[in-house]
């Protein structure tokens, strides 16, 4: 497996939901600037995020404000270790109500 | 909708808007309570401020397949208070279809139509034709003692033609009624655009 692109094609937000919705075993490798991010799901969820220099739920939501950036799906890697499993949904429902609070 | 060609499934989303406290959370609630474990996900609730959306997926069997297709619904609900307009957005994006609920009591009636005027908005800036979009309109809370004629309510939004249910979502009068109504008009929706 392997795909890659722009955030500017297609938005992190939608590539994790659309990995997930057909439930791939999959690692998404991207990159911004001197930043990177590794984002890793599993049966429809997300089970382990690292986005510059953070983990779990906030790697997450750090990659989807990426404004750009590039990225590459390989196959799950076996040695992964999930230390999370969380649908995305959640994730970006969650993201969503963080920022309407900060406006608010 | 979303296709999912690997699984053989079309995914189908239908959202329950509406003011403020108006009852869509005690809907899915007691639908996830109602539903045998195994033709349903994962229930998510999320923490607001005040309150918590929710959105669990929920899958259907008696509905027959769409285009060869096992239909599986997503539902969710947003949250009502007024300063989290841009989740509203993003969760009504990609919806087939919404339950409007509406509060029966005398005293919301205008938060029901100012939340009715933002539905509107959003699924015509999301590219909907109101004329054909399913739309179920839900009047709960008919158990309070201030509840106003149904005809009152019907007077004062513009629904239309559109299925209308009574309902007291805390004791489940209705809630299946409502549900079943809106996957059906999203199900023969998705076959009339295929
Ligand atoms: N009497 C009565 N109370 C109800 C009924 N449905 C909901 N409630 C109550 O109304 C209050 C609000 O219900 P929720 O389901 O949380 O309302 P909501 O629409 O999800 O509200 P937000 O998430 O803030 O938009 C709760 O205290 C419920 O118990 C009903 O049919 N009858
Ligand atoms: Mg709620």
């Amino acid at each position: 497996m392997f795909l890659q692109g722009s955030f500017s094609t297609i938005s992190a937000a939608a590539l994790i939901q659309t990995l997930c919705t057909e439930r791939r075993a999959a690692q998404i490798e991207a990159w911004r600037e001197k930043a990177t991010a590794r984002i890793c799901l599993d049966e429809g969820m997300v089970i382990a995020a690292h986005c510059e220099g953070h983990e779990g739920p906030e790697a997450v939501f750090r990659l989807i404000s990426w404004p750009d950036g590039l990225f590459r799906v390989v196959r799950l890697p076996v040695h992964v270790e999930a230390t999370m499993a969380v649908p995305p949904e959640e994730l970006l429902l969650e993201a969503a109500r963080r920022r309407d609070e900060q406006i608010g | 909708m979303f296709i999912n060609w690997a699984l053989g499934e079309i995914n189908l989303k239908i959202v329950y808007y509406g003011a403020a406290l108006s009852g869509k959370t005690t809907n899915l609630q007691f639908i996830y309570a109602r539903t045998p474990a195994n033709l349903r996900g994962r229930l998510i609730s999320l923490k607001t401020q005040q309150d918590r959306t929710l959105l669990f997926d929920f899958l259907q069997l008696e509905i027959g397949k769409v285009a060869n297709l096992k239909p599986k619904f997503k539902l969710y609900t947003v949250p009502g208070q007024v300063y989290y307009a841009a989740s509203r957005r993003l969760i009504l994006q990609g919806t087939d279809g919404v339950v409007f609920v509406v509060d029966s009591q005398a005293g919301r009636m205008t938060e029901n139509e100012e939340s009715w005027y933002t539905m509107e908005q959003h699924l015509i800036e999301l590219g909907h034709d109101l004329q054909t979009f399913p739309i179920v309109v839900q009047f709960n809370k008919r158990d309070l003692p201030h509840a106003l004629p149904v005809q009152e309510l019907r007077r004062r939004l513009p629904i239309d033609g559109r299925p209308c249910f009574e309902a007291s979502a805390i004791k489940g009068h209705g809630v299946f009624d409502t549900l079943k109504a809106s996957m059906n008009g999203v199900v023969a929706a998705v076959r009339r655009a295929v």
